[in-house]
This record gives structure tokens, sequence and C-alpha cells, in this order.
């Protein structure tokens, strides 16, 4: 830590900013929390779920989208030919109106939405403004990322699925965003329409892109928790009501509605903007394409980066060390440590028990739970061994 | 699970609540006693929430905001759905009230005999 | 001043930011009996350390981690907060005398909170050092006067067994009736000096690591 600050005076100016604004950020967050504790005590507080805020309504999701995929309809059939007509836009309609609760379903799905994206935004705050997020988090960090874009895609092909003229303009707004690229865009484009033209297959595909990748985040969210220990998955049912509460009010106060059902030859050109996931059409339809995709990719990679652009802030992670002579292959530093950095091997030949524990070390956080850990003395700390912690005890106990 | 009285407080309040929701559920459908948007302006007005929305600049009431939208289909579903929000919000406060712990910042160790 | 036991506080340096409040020496500078050991997480803190220093003569530990919820390391606070209560091994030995042990979470920002809970610990266990002492005079006369106050009358190697002694009333009766006794006699050095300042500038460079060298 003193290092960093003596280094500080000759880094640039966008460092010492960068650092200045972390450092603001992060009193402020700790504010925050401190006064949340006050209100609730830390046991309640959800920033201390953080993580879990978005996973609870990860599972809304899939549970009020298994009732409206119970009768959503990905067809988009012409609006001429009958008046008992059968297509999306109709079974969102009927779904929303002649379905007990299905209204209210619907909204609570949307709302979910809203909602899970905004948590996530917090959690990803509060792991950059706390520096949770680098070296050997790099891994979360990276799969959140990830996460981020795979969920503002499914929000927006939920969107398209509704089939009103929104749904239309949007489809189209995306069509010609995917052809201005340059050679990916042309397949981009066939792959999205499942076709040249907008067709019954195009609702299909997005049906099957909305429900598809959502059981693909099961996947990465296996990749974002797979190094840590006991990922606090679930907030407390307390925090949980909250969560809930949040969203039947909002499906109250705000009745989810659709608007006219698309018809293909109609050219609507207003909207309404879902700022949670809709603000990247805003800024397509305020901006040239290239400069569209020029910054979206930017923020994307700056984002996916920021990790290693990031240095020198806190001191390097020295891993623990196992003292092979000392470990009795008790595995109680393996269970303890939280971030899945140490494995049990086979002892040694020779060795009087039968695993050592072994240290990972690109996943060592330097923590020392591992040394709280063990009763044998048999892993430490480089740089802060145990027996000097207790010599330092001890001197101080008995001078006096 | 059952440790003492606060769970069994706990128990009964949610049963409580269990209970007074599904209760409330046919009501709910039938409008609450089929004049359903009156029942929803009198307590609304009431408690003076109905015209915060006006003031807040959408320049419509709640109750013409609901009503305007085509959530009037069935509106016993979106009173049930603002129900539900109380009592799960009135919940979630007694499950704090009562779970909140005194010493979550202080561990003290039980004198072993 | 060097009547009064001293008393080890292992911290988490993530936890309350007692940095500003150390003298160069790693004690408290409002109550110098008080020293300081800094850990990377508090999930570090064996409570073989806790022993340790109980056995070499100290008077109490105090463990400092971050709130609960809050580890930087996720689950470290959790983890020594577990093995003290004996929920999670590895534990403290049986005959350690718990009421000389106090846990406390605080953020980064409560060092205030972390000094008054220090100050009424080191109430607690001075009337512990008291009842201890006239117990010990009691039974064994060899003792010197009993009526020194807070003269370490226990040695080190006894330290923990002596909790036998005082458990022949009931060890809960002990702690409560203690403090009233002890509060008239004794006030502890640490109230007199000053009243908790907010920034005890007096050392800005305590941040140098103290906790490696020995
Ligand atoms: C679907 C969205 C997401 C879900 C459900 C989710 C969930 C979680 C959970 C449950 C944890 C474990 C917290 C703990 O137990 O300590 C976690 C950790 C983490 N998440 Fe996410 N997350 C999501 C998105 C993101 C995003 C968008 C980012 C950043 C760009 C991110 C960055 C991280 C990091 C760096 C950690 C590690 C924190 C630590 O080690 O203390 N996550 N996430
Ligand atoms: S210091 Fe130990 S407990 Fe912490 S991450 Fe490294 S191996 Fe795991
Ligand atoms: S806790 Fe210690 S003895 Fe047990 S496996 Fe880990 S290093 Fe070996």
């Amino acid at each position: 830590m003193t290092s960093s600050v003596q280094n500080e005076s000759n880094d640039n100016w966008l460092k010492q900013g960068y650092n200045h604004f972390i450092d603001i950020a992060n009193k402020i967050t700790l504010a925050i929390e401190d006064g949340i504790n006050i209100a609730v005590t830390s046991k309640y507080n959800p920033l201390y779920y953080h993580g879990a805020l978005p996973q609870f309504y990860l599972w809304v999701l899939f549970l009020s989208g298994l009732l409206l995929f119970a009768y959503y309809v990905p067809t988009i059939d012409n609006a001429y030919l009958s008046n008992r007509l059968i297509n999306a836009w109709t079974s969102v309609q009927y779904i929303t109106n002649s379905i007990p609760f299905g209204g209210v379903i619907r909204g609570i799905h949307r709302y979910a939405g809203d909602a899970m994206v905004l948590f996530i935004f917090l959690h990803a705050i509060r792991v950059w403004f706390t520096d949770r997020y680098r070296q050997y988090r790099w891994i979360q960090w990276v799969s959140g990322v990830v996460l981020l874009l795979m969920v503002l895609f499914i929000g927006q092909t939920g969107y398209y699925l509704v089939w009103d003229e929104r749904s239309l303009l949007l489809t189209r707004m995306t069509v010609s965003a995917l052809e201005a690229l340059p050679i990916i865009g042309a397949p981009l484009k066939a792959w999205f329409l499942n076709g040249d033209t907008i067709t019954n297959l195009t609702l299909s595909n997005f049906l099957f892109i909305h429900i598809g990748l959502s059981f693909a985040l099961l996947f990465v969210l296996w990749l974002h928790y797979v190094r840590m220990t006991r990922p606090v998955i679930t907030p407390p049912p307390a925090v949980n009501f909250v969560l809930v509460g949040i969203l039947l009010l909002a499906v109250f106060l705000v009745p989810i509605t659709s608007g006219k059902m698309a018809d293909l030859n109609s050219q609507p050109n207003t909207y309404e903007v879902d700022w949670f996931f809709l603000f990247n059409y805003w800024l397509m339809s305020h901006m040239s394409l290239a400069v569209f995709w020029v910054s979206m990719t930017a923020a994307a990679v700056i984002a996916t980066i920021l990790p290693w652009l990031v240095k020198n802030v806190s001191p390097p992670v020295i891993p623990a060390e196992v003292v092979i002579s000392k470990c009795t292959g008790c595995s109680l530093c393996y269970r303890d440590c939280p971030y899945q950095a140490i494995e049990m091997v086979p002892a040694p030949a020779g060795s009087r028990f039968k695993l050592l524990a072994t240290v990972n070390i690109p996943r060592c956080s330097s923590c020392g739970i591992c040394v709280g850990a063990c009763a044998f003395d048999a892993i430490d700390l480089p740089q802060l061994p145990d027996a000097n912690v207790l010599s330092e005890i001890k001197t101080f106990a008995e001078a006096k | 699970m059952i440790k003492g009285p606060k769970d069994i407080l706990i128990l009964i309040l949610a049963l409580g609540a269990l209970a007074v929701s599904i209760v409330f559920l046919p009501w709910s459908e039938l409008g609450f006693t089929g004049n359903f948007p009156d029942w929803l302006s009198a307590v609304t007005n009431y408690f003076g929430v109905n015209k915060i929305f006006a003031e807040l600049g959408t320049n419509k009431d709640l109750i013409s905001l609901v009503k305007s939208s085509d959530a009037q289909h069935n509106l016993g579903d979106y009173a049930y759905s603002l129900f539900l929000f109380g009592v799960i919000t009135a919940s979630a406060i007694a499950i704090v009230l009562v779970g909140k712990e005194d010493n979550a910042e202080k561990t003290v160790l039980e004198v072993k005999k | 001043m060097a009547q009064s036991k001293p008393v080890i506080t292992l911290v988490c340096e993530r936890a309350a930011d007692l940095n500003s409040l150390l003298d160069s020496k790693g004690n408290l500078a409002e109550m110098p009996d008080v020293h300081v050991v800094k850990f990377p997480c508090s999930g570090m803190i064996q409570p073989l350390m806790i022993e340790a220093a109980l056995k070499a003569g100290a008077g109490g530990v105090i463990v400092c981690g971050c709130q609960i919820g809050d580890c930087y390391y996720r689950e470290g606070n959790k983890m020594i907060r577990d093995r003290l209560l004996g929920e999670r091994p590895p534990g403290l030995k049986k005959a350690t005398d718990r009421r000389r042990i106090m846990a406390l979470w605080l953020s980064r920002m409560q060092k205030q909170r972390f000094i008054a809970e220090s100050k009424e610990f080191i109430y607690r266990v001075q009337a512990l050092d008291i009842q201890e002492g006239i117990s010990a005079g009691n039974k064994a006369s060899a003792n010197p006067a009993p009526t020194v106050a807070a003269k370490p009358a226990v040695t080190a190697p006894t330290a923990a067994p002596v909790v036998d002694s005082s458990s022949t009333s009931t060890p809960t009766a002990a702690t409560t009736s203690a403090p009233a006794a002890a509060k008239p006699t004794i006030r502890p050095p640490t109230t007199a000096t000053t009243p908790a300042t907010e920034k005890s500038s007096s050392t800005p460079e305590a941040e140098s690591d103290k906790t490696s060298s020995t």
C-alpha cells in the first residue's frame, strides 16, 4: 500500500484521476452501506447480497416466462385473413386480458427483467468501486460482462416477441444496423431474420434466441461462480419479499400493454424507450451506424479489459505456501478457501498421510483464510508467516 | 427450525398473511364486491396517494391512470397485485424487525462449563 | 498503567480503520496497553493465536473483522466467527477463558465504535482480573496482597485453569457482579487520558506495516 502511494506522484493524470474517482466512489459506497447497516443491520443489507439480487430475479423470470410460454404463439400471421386470428400479438393480448392474472404475470416478467438489469449494474458497480474485480477475480469480471451483454440482448428479443409496432420498428432497426457491418453483416442479418425477410420463421427464431440464450445464461453463470466457494446466490427471505414487492407495485402502477399490432406494410417510426433494455436503440437513432458500432464495441472491450487496465493500486498477490512436511492432508484449508485455490492431491510416496494440500497459484487471493483453517501450521502467507504473528503477540503480552 | 417465541410469532404472521391473501384472491376476481374502481379510489383517496401522481406531472391521478390503460380489463388482478405488494412488504418489514440482530456487530462468546 | 494486563487486538486491515489511532509501536495511542496486529483478512486469525496471547499473559483478545456479509475475501469473517463459536474447525480449546475474547464486525468507518467497545471490554477484563486475583488470593495465601487490584496475581501458565476457581459461583454471576464491584475502585487509565478524538492525527504515518516485524 505504501509503495503505491509513492508511485502515484509519477503517474500520469489519467491514472491519478481514475484513482481519485475510485477513492471517492469507494467512500460513498461504504457510507451508503453503513447507513443501511444502521437501518436494518448487516443481516438484511441488500448490498451484501449484491450478486444474489440479479440471481433471484433470474428465477422469477424463468418462472413467469414459463407461464407466458404456455400461451405464446410465435407467428406473425396476416392481419387481414380472419377475425379469429391467432398470432404473436393476439396471443399476447389473450394472455394479458383473458387469462386470470395473465396481465400481472406479464408485468412481473417485464419488470423482473428491468429490475435484473438494474441490479446487475448495481452489482457490477459495487465490485468495481470496492476493488473486487481484478487479479484472481478476472474470470468473474469477464464472465460478468458477457452475462450483462447476454441479458441485454435477451431483453431486446423479448421486446420483439410482443409483435406490436414497436417490435416491428426495433426489428427493422436491428436489421439495418446489422447490414451496416462489413463482411459479417449479411450472414448476421440472415441469422437474425431466419431468412431474407420477416416471416413466421423470424418470430420462431426470436423465441428461440430469447429462451435459448436464457438457458445459456446458466452456463455462463457457472463460469461466473466456478472459482467461488459457496457463492451467495440467495438473499434472505425478507430481502426476497421486498424484491417481489417492488415488482408487484410496478405491475400495478404501470400496467403492461402492447401497442398496435404490427403491420408489415406500415412504417411505424416512434416508440417508447425502455431505458433498461432499449437504450442502444435510442443511441442508434441519434448517431450514425458507424459511430454506433465503434462506440459500442469500444465500450464492451474496455469493460472487458478493465481489470488489466488498472494496475498497481494494491500490492501484488503473493500466494499461500504449503509446508509439505507439516501438512496432514486434513482438507480444512481446502474447504475454507473462498476462491477454490487449494487442491488436495495424493501425498508423495513415503508420507504418513494420504493427501497433501497444494495451492493453485493463479487463483490464490493471498487472504490467509487457509492459515486460519490449519491447525498444524502447515500453510503460510510468505509475507506474514504465522510464526511471526505469534512471536509478536507473545512479545507484547509478556512484556508487561 | 422453531427455536423460540420469535419463530412462533413469525409462523403465525406468515400463516395469517397467506390466509388473508388466499381469501382475497376470489374477492379480487369479483372486483372487490363488484364495485372495484370505487373501492380502489376510496382507499387511495383515503391514504392520499391518488393525487400524488397527478402532482408528479403525469397530469392524471392514479385511478384514471390505471383505468385509461388496458388494465381496465381485469382491474381485480391489478388490485390484487397491489394488495399482495402491501402484504409482502409488510411481512418483509415484520421479518426485519423481528430478525434484526442487535449484536450484528459484536460476538461475545458463551462461557462453557 | 503498568498494572493493567495487555490486550491484543487481531484486526483485519480492511475492517475498522485503526491506522490513525496507532502509535509507532503498533499500540493504540490512546490506550497503550492495547497492541494491534493487522491481518490481510480476519479469516487468517487462528484460534491458536488467541490462545497463545492469553497464555502469554494477555488480559484479553479482541478480534475485529469487517461487517458480516462484507468480507473482501468473501467469507473470512464468517469463518473466524464460526471458529470462535465452535461451529467450524479448528476451534478454541475447551479450557480457554472465553470471557476474555470479544469479536467485533465493523466497517472501515467505524473506528469510534471500536474504541468504545474496546474500552468497555477492558473494563470487563480488568474486573475479571480482580475477581481472579481475589479468588486466587483466597485459595493460595502465598499470593501478594489481593488488594492490589489488577496486578497479575495469576501467572501465565495458570491463566486458563484459573477459570475453575471462579466457577464455584456460576461464571455468569461472576461476570455480572464483578463490574459493579470493580467500577468504584479502578478507573481504567484509558478514560482519564483523552476523550476519543475524531482524528488523532498524532501518527499519520502509522500506515507502515507493523505486523510483519517481530
Ligand atoms: C446475470 C447477472 C449476474 C449474476 C446473477 C451475478 C451473480 C454473482 C454472484 C452470486 C456472485 C458471488 C458473490 C459472492 O458470493 O461473493 C458474483 C460475484 C462477482 N460478480 Fe457477478 N453476477 C452477474 C453479473 C455480473 C457482472 C455484469 C459483473 C461485472 C461486469 C459481475 C462481476 C462479478 C465479480 C467481479 C464477482 C466476484 C466478487 C468477489 O469475488 O467478491 N457479475 N456475481
Ligand atoms: S490465501 Fe489460502 S484461502 Fe486465501 S485464496 Fe489463497 S489458498 Fe485460498
Ligand atoms: S489445513 Fe493444513 S494440514 Fe490440513 S490440508 Fe490444509 S495445509 Fe494440510
